[in-house]
């Protein structure tokens, strides 16, 4: 699963889809044009049962836990938020869900007000307060219970009384949420001008929970439904089954679709499995698609072929491939340097499946973002040009390190080409005179577990990461800047960076309001964190390769998380 | 005829010692010299497995990326998986690895592994067996009810349950993570389902030996009990001894690499048969010649044992029943 970073929608942000996506974002004062239903897909049909067979379950699907690319565009389909993504032929837009408007900013950016849709109701019948939508951004406050997910509420609403969860806090309350008399719209005042506020209430952390409902860590398990779809089984691990939830009304929707009647993932095949079974066209693959599976070694027999021309979806995706050097840990700068050199791009891409899978690229950041995008030497040479592994380079870096540290653990997960494109870098790493010890982690805990901190943790970090919105601060805060840590927990920022230096340029962009500025002061940051501090090395751009069945119609490239997505999808009669 | 002459004829109609008979039924038997040259062959591979990477100026660890067709989702350039004269059995997909290296590396390992724990599970099988054979009794009764409730685990289920937890137990007392940790418990795990095999076999012949003259002779020439069991008793079981090794070799070898296939065995990169077993299902259709190797590989290496260990019964016992 790939785990997605943060996005930012001012007014119009480019995605590095194939298509040529754009993500548009009405401006605050267009109002009444955001009914539902969202707009028929063409030769959509209801009915029918649609299966997904992916290798392994979702992380989370609590919204304040949620923050795997996946998993986020999947459970849409019984999580609404104030605004979200809609993808639709090839656009995507950012439309009001649970809002009714796109919200209103005022003061500077520092206080944003959103109208509320009436009468939209949870799966029981009982509406969707104001107040449930407090509650849930006040729920993801409770760190101690609920782990992982986006840090947006507590990095940007004013907190002045250290809020710290209803679970350890029961009785205080948030009073930078406050909802308006009739409970027929939301305010949020906020620490410091976040201009792109928008683009962070589509995330979870804003997500309405009915506070009687609230389950605490167990609410993974069974989430209460917002959305067209609620979930009728979930065996962790096994399998899920949602069904139609009557209560969601699409006139009040114009983000999602409900065209299937029933929904069935399994989990747990491998990729070998799901992969020729997709192709095989056979039993229940005819209707059924994988969020997490995507073509490698069947690429050779797919690629360019007639007959599945119609059931083959590639795009340029979002995400990068990288490996993040655990700075706590691998300390001196010509050691990290040592690595950057050492790891061979070929090998990688290779590993991964080739060039129909990953394109080289020095950073992380697409190439789509031109203001933040550099190109720039790694290891003083062009990735694109010279892919191989500068092998005498960095024997030369690790002669030069104080603090020679050459054992070395390599984290990755245990899915797919995980452990093959692991194995190439630690093959690459002993060449030039490392030893190397690969560790496998259960897909279920991987971004958990590498982000403990003090103990266990690993040094050289297989990761990927899509940027939540189309600017760099969606990839760049997460992913590098020091101030996400806690003594405990890394969070995003699995490099632990916290070089002063660089944290300085942080603080530097928390005022910028221009998104051409931030870009271009966060691309800046990206490559000094690459080229001088050698925290990450970036390695390529994966391009995504998805095959569904031949019944399964309206599978697409969903332009706000950027993976394969079920959202618009339909049982063909 | 002259005494001489008689005196001849009897030095060369010598008495031949049972080992002399056995060593000779065996050699005489087929199946024995093709499965015990075939048994030798892939010995000799795994022993030999460094001399290949010498003479090929290669390692079974090195990625070749010029060897992969990168358009084609990484498969090796080539007809049967790559063969050539620089790669004798192909090359590994999205790697590149060199298969004939990794083939033999492999057969290291997983010869390896399984000898060691077939000799664990055989030091621990005949001291139980005559313990328990021996003493009869009490002592018996308990050994036997062990040898019972150790056969009835499902022993994959249980070794894959039980590896990773043996192994964080032993991490977490300051050893390394890595095959250094795992390549041990793995032999540990597997002797401890093996054990049961041996002492039930070990008990049998003891307690049909401890009745037997010569042991009665010597427990009237007042020998301690210690000498009867290794002096007098253990010397004699050799040949069912001989026997359960030659048959419980290709059981742990299989049960290896039954481990790596399924996730608890060996870790990567080192080059393992159940391990390219594993990641060659993912290519059976676009490269058939990586899944063949290692299969066919374990296939004839079992064969040979167990046919090899056969007849090693048959010639040491000719009047067992089949």
């Amino acid at each position: 699963m790939m785990k997605l970073g943060r996005k930012t929608g001012s007014v119009i942000a480019a995605f590095a889809l194939c298509a040529g996506v754009v993500v548009a974002v009405p401006s605050a004062s267009a109002a009444t044009e955001f009914a539902g239903p969202a707009p028929a897909v063409k030769g959509a049909t209801k009915g029918g049962t649609l299966n997904i067979f992916d290798q392994s379950d979702f992380e989370h699907l609590d919204p304040a836990r949620n923050y795997v690319g996946g998993a986020l565009d999947f459970y849409r389909f019984f999580t609404r938020a104030l605004l979200n993504y809609r993808t639709y032929e090839g656009k995507t837009e950012l439309l009001p869900d649970l809002a009714a408007d796109m919200g209103t900013a005022s003061e500077n950016a520092t206080v944003w007000t959103f109208k509320l849709r009436p009468n939209v109701k949870w799966e029981d019948g009982s509406t969707i307060t104001c107040a449930d939508i407090k509650y849930g951004t006040m729920r993801s406050y409770a760190d101690d219970v609920l782990k992982g997910g986006t840090t947006y509420a507590k990095d940007f609403l004013d907190n002045p009384g250290n809020y710290k969860g209803p679970y350890i806090q029961p009785s205080a309350d948030l009073p930078s949420i406050t909802c308006s008399p009739k409970g027929d719209s939301i305010t949020y005042k906020l620490s410091q001008p976040v201009p792109y506020f928008q683009s962070i209430v589509a995330y979870g952390s804003f997500a309405p929970i009915k506070k009687s409902k609230d389950t605490g860590a167990n609410y993974d398990n069974k989430p209460f439904s917002s959305g067209p779809y609620k979930i009728q089984t979930y065996n962790r691990g096994k399998d899920l089954t949602l069904i139609r939830n009557a209560q969601w009304d699409p006139k009040t929707d114009p983000t999602r679709w409900n065209y299937p009647d029933k929904i069935v993932l399994k989990f747990g095949a491998d990729q070998a499995v799901i992969e020729n079974g997709l192709i095989s066209d056979s039993g229940l693959y005819k209707t059924a698609m994988s969020l997490d599976t995507e073509l490698v070694a069947g690429l050779s027999k797919v690629v360019g072929v007639a007959k599945y021309k119609n059931r083959f979806l590639q795009y340029q995706s979002p995400y990068s491939r990288h490996y993040l050097i655990n700075m706590d840990t691998v300390t001196d700068v010509n050691v990290r340097k040592a690595i950057q050199c050492a790891i061979d791009y070929n090998t990688v891409i290779l590993a991964a499946g080739g060039s129909n899978v990953g394109s080289p690229s020095n950073s992380m950041i697409p190439s789509s973002l031109s203001n933040a995008y550099r190109k720039f030497d790694i290891c003083g040479r062009d990735v694109t040009k010279k892919p191989e592994a500068q092998t005498a380079a960095a024997k030369d870096f690790l002669s030069k390190a104080t603090v020679k540290k050459t054992d070395l653990t390599v984290a990755f997960r245990d899915k797919g080409t995980e452990k093959a494109r692991a194995s190439a870098v630690g093959a690459a790493l002993e060449a030039a005179g490392f030893k190397v010890t690969l560790k496998e982690y259960p897909v279920a805990s991987y971004y958990t577990a590498i982000a403990v901190r003090g103990a266990d943790e690993p040094d050289v970090i297989q990761g990927s990461w899509g940027y939540d919105w189309a600017a760099a601060t969606g990839i760049v805060l997460a992913l590098l800047d020091g101030r996400t840590m806690t003594k405990t927990d890394a969070k995003s920022n699995y490099s632990r960076q916290n070089d002063s230096a660089i944290q300085k340029l942080f603080e530097a962009t928390d005022s910028m309001t221009d998104v051409k500025k931030s870009d271009k002061a966060l691309g800046d940051i990206e490559q000094k964190t690459i080229q001088d501090l050698a925290t990450v090395v970036p390695v390529y751009m994966q391009i995504a390769n998805s095959i569904f069945g031949s019944k399964v119609g309206g599978v697409q490239a969903d332009g706000g998380y950027g993976t394969t997505s079920p959202a618009a999808a339909y049982i063909k009669k | 005829m002259s005494t001489q002459v008689i005196a001849e004829e009897a030095s060369r109609v010598e008495g031949r010692s049972p080992s002399r008979m056995a060593w000779e039924r065996l050699t005489k038997d087929r199946t024995a010299k093709v499965s015990a040259t075939v048994v030798l062959i892939f010995i000799c591979l795994s022993v030999f497995a460094p001399l290949f990477a010498w003479l090929t100026k290669d390692t079974p660890n090195a990625f070749h990326p010029e060897t992969l067709d990168s358009a084609m989702g990484a498969l090796p350039i080539g007809k049967l998986g790559g063969v050539s004269g620089d790669h004798w059995f192909g090359v590994e997909p999205q790697t590149g690895r060199d298969l004939f290296l990794r083939f033999v590396y492999g057969a290291r390992t997983s010869l390896s592994i399984a000898l060691a724990a077939t000799f664990v599970a055989t030091v621990i099988g005949v001291v139980i067996g005559l313990v328990s054979g021996f003493f009869g009794g009490k002592i018996d009764q308990f050994l036997s009810r062990l040898m019972e409730i150790v056969l009835a685990f499902p022993s994959i289920l249980f070794a894959l349950a039980i590896t990773p937890v043996l192994e964080d137990v032993l991490i977490g007392r300051g050893l390394q993570a890595g095959n250094g940790t795992r390549i041990p418990v793995i032999i540990m795990v597997l002797a401890t389902f093996g054990w049961p095999y041996i002492a039930r076999i070990v008990r049998g012949q003891v307690i049909s030996l401890r009745e037997r003259e010569f042991v009665d002779a010597a427990r009237a020439l007042g020998a301690s009990k210690f000498h009867l069991i290794f002096k007098q008793i253990l010397p004699n079981l050799w040949a069912p001894i001989l026997v359960t090794i030659a048959l419980n070799i290709p059981t742990m070898i299989t049960a290896e690499a039954a481990l790596t296939f399924l996730g608890a065995g060996v870790m990567a990169p080192l080059s393992d048969w159940g391990a390219m077993l594993l990641s060659s299902v993912a290519f059976y259709e676009v490269d058939p010649m990586y899944t063949a190797i290692p299969g066919f590989a374990l296939f004839f290496l079992v064969l040979a044992f167990n046919l090899l260990g056969d007849s090693v019964r048959d010639a040491l016992d000719p009047k067992s029943s089949r």
